[in-house]
């Protein structure tokens, strides 16, 4: 029989684009600090380590070695996990099982990317098997991989390009309100519909930035979770789903929206919330879900998740954005932290939508709290097509 | 690099390159050689939900099963196909094949091959450059390097060409 498990400790550093004041070691150790300092922990309380960050981003690997100073992981158990964008959430899903399985007492994950150190574009143009097929480059870069879920919303008239961008002032308005956030610039919906073009019709501030800045979170069982916190957020279920490696259909990301089971990190994504609300009893995640933070790597995305998370019915999307459903003040609040959009540090990234939620269901938002957090969701999705949903409630 | 002020942070730099060779493996060996040798494109073909999967790979990742290396499981496509989506890269990227910056504008065209399924797709360079001469539908075809000069890569294929038929 499982344990039952808590997030009862997270820490943010602060996002930025460039870092040059700090080593990678030192930037995880600031996000360990703050998790410690979060949990009245400290190092020797925590039984077991585990952190991600993107393959060769920062142009080295083996990172559950050499980060030990940093991490705090030195004599402990413990190792590094990746699944591309979603690595955060891998790396927090790891964390879960290991609490639940009643070995350790406190799980310590990180997820971090220092992405002012080298070519992410290098990296992620050679992440594939299959890099020799895509002779054009046109395959597998993220903001052409976008393209295909935007054409798609915008053929099946989901979505206009104007709402599109209202649901980024959106992101903007919220990222305003977090202290950790990256991009914190009141946009306005001129602004992003005047930014260029990168794949029509995908500009670039509808895609997320490059960040440097890392997160963590301590896990328990609730044996010592009750002991730390008298305020856990109780992880009550999670899944991660994969939705198939992309060589399957020959690598051409651009080209996902034409084959029959539509494009293949939606699907991923939708299987992971779906069965999340099946194990749980829920049939209408609008009304029993308080707030959602999603993985909206671009504002395209997180308007076809609202579709994907059955918030609305296939093709309403502008209903939510008409109704400013999943604004702060909404029915349904998305991504009360400003999201992907407004802060990216990949290997992070997934993990601060968990730590998040977190935060939201012990009432530690500040500015960006949404009033009277009983139930929220995580729900994270990549380009490698796994995709992680994660359950909190309040109480067990 | 660095950053003038009362304390000064420097960069290291942490030069990586990354020249592997990758065993092609049985399947794409074969799909290669074919390229090189008689300027053709074969995939091959899930026993089970007969899907045609280019490039050929071992497993049918859908259905799980493994695709024998048999003659009734591969199939040969025409070089022949029908435009599905196209795409320029407006900005300048890293080709991951060379390392190399590729040129702007970058015209890809996404085609179907005649003689697969849905899920047929290849990628590769439009000879036209302003794909909005080759829209979705458009019929083409592919221009193959002189015999001579193939290698057994995908740019033994120089381009895909817009034909009439």
């Amino acid at each position: 029989m499982a344990e039952r498990i808590a997030i009862v400790g997270v820490g943010q550093t602060e996002f930025k684009s460039r870092r040059p004041d700090i080593s990678q070691v030192e930037l995880v150790n600031g996000a360990v600090r703050a998790a410690l300092d979060n949990a009245q922990l400290t190092i020797k309380d925590i039984d077991t380590v585990v952190i991600g960050n993107m393959e060769l981003f920062e142009g080295n690997y083996q990172v559950d070695m050499w980060m030990t100073e940093g991490s705090g992981a030195y004599l402990k158990s413990g190792f590094k996990v990746q699944s591309g964008g979603t690595t955060g959430s891998t790396v927090s899903t790891t964390c879960f099982n290991l609490a639940a399985s009643g070995e350790f007492n406190a799980v310590l994950g990180i997820g971090f990317e220092k992405q002012d150190e080298g070519s992410s574009q290098a990296s992620l143009r050679s992440i594939y098997e299959d890099v020799f097929y895509d002779v054009g480059g046109g395959g597998k870069s993220a903001g052409t991989a976008v393209q295909g879920i935007a054409l798609d919303m915008l053929g099946r008239k989901s979505i206009t390009e104007e709402q599109v961008a209202i649901v980024r002032v959106k992101q903007a308005e919220n990222a305003i309100r977090n202290p950790h956030a990256h991009l914190r610039k009141r946009l306005t919906v001129e602004e992003v519909m005047n930014s260029p073009l990168l794949a029509w019709p995908v500009r670039r501030l509808h895609l997320c930035p490059t960040s440097v800045g890392a997160c963590a979170i301590i896990v328990a069982p609730e044996s010592n979770a009750t002991k730390i916190s008298s305020n856990p957020a109780w992880v009550i279920d999670w899944v991660t789903v994969h939705g198939g490696m992309l060589p399957f259909i020959g690598v051409m990301t651009q080209a996902i929206p034409t084959t029959p089971l539509g494009p293949i990190w939606v699907w991923s994504f939708e299987q992971a919330a779906t069965k999340i609300y099946k194990r749980n009893g829920i049939t209408n995640p609008r009304q029993e879900v308080d707030v959602f933070e999603v993985y909206d790597m671009a504002t395209w995305a997180e308007i076809e998740w609202y579709e994907r998370l059955h918030l609305c019915e296939k093709n309403g999307g502008h209903k939510l954005v008409e109704a400013r459903a999943t604004w702060m003040n909404g029915d349904i609040p998305v991504n009360p932290s400003g999201g992907v959009t407004s802060t990216n540090a990949i290997g992070a990234s997934a993990m601060q939508r968990i730590a998040e939620i977190a935060i939201q269901i012990r009432g530690n938002g500040g500015d960006r709290q949404v009033p009277n957090v009983k139930q929220a969701m995580a729900v994270t999705a990549g380009g490698d097509s796994y995709s992680a949903a994660v359950l909190m409630r309040k109480s067990l | 690099m660095s950053q003038k002020g009362a304390e000064e942070h420097l960069y290291v730099d942490q030069i990586v390159k990354l020249p592997f060779t990758e065993s092609a493996g049985l399947y794409l060996s074969k799909f290669l050689t074919k390229i090189r040798d008689e300027g053709k494109i074969v995939a091959n073909k899930c026993p089970k939900c007969h899907r045609v999967i280019l490039p050929p790979r071992i497993v049918c990742g859908y259905c799980k099963v493994k695709i024998e290396d048999k003659p009734e499981n591969w199939v040969e496509l025409s070089d022949k196909g029908t435009v599905t989506d196209t795409m320029t890269i407006e900005d300048r990227e890293i080709d991951a094949i060379t390392g190399e910056m590729l040129g702007v504008p970058n015209p890809n065209l996404f085609i179907h091959l005649d003689g697969g399924d849905e899920w047929t797709i290849i990628g590769h360079i439009s000879e036209e450059m302003d794909v909005s001469n080759v829209p979705p539908g458009t019929r083409v075809q592919a221009v193959w390097k002189p015999m001579e000069e193939r290698v057994g890569k995908m740019s033994d294929i120089k381009y895909f060409r817009v034909i009439q038929e």
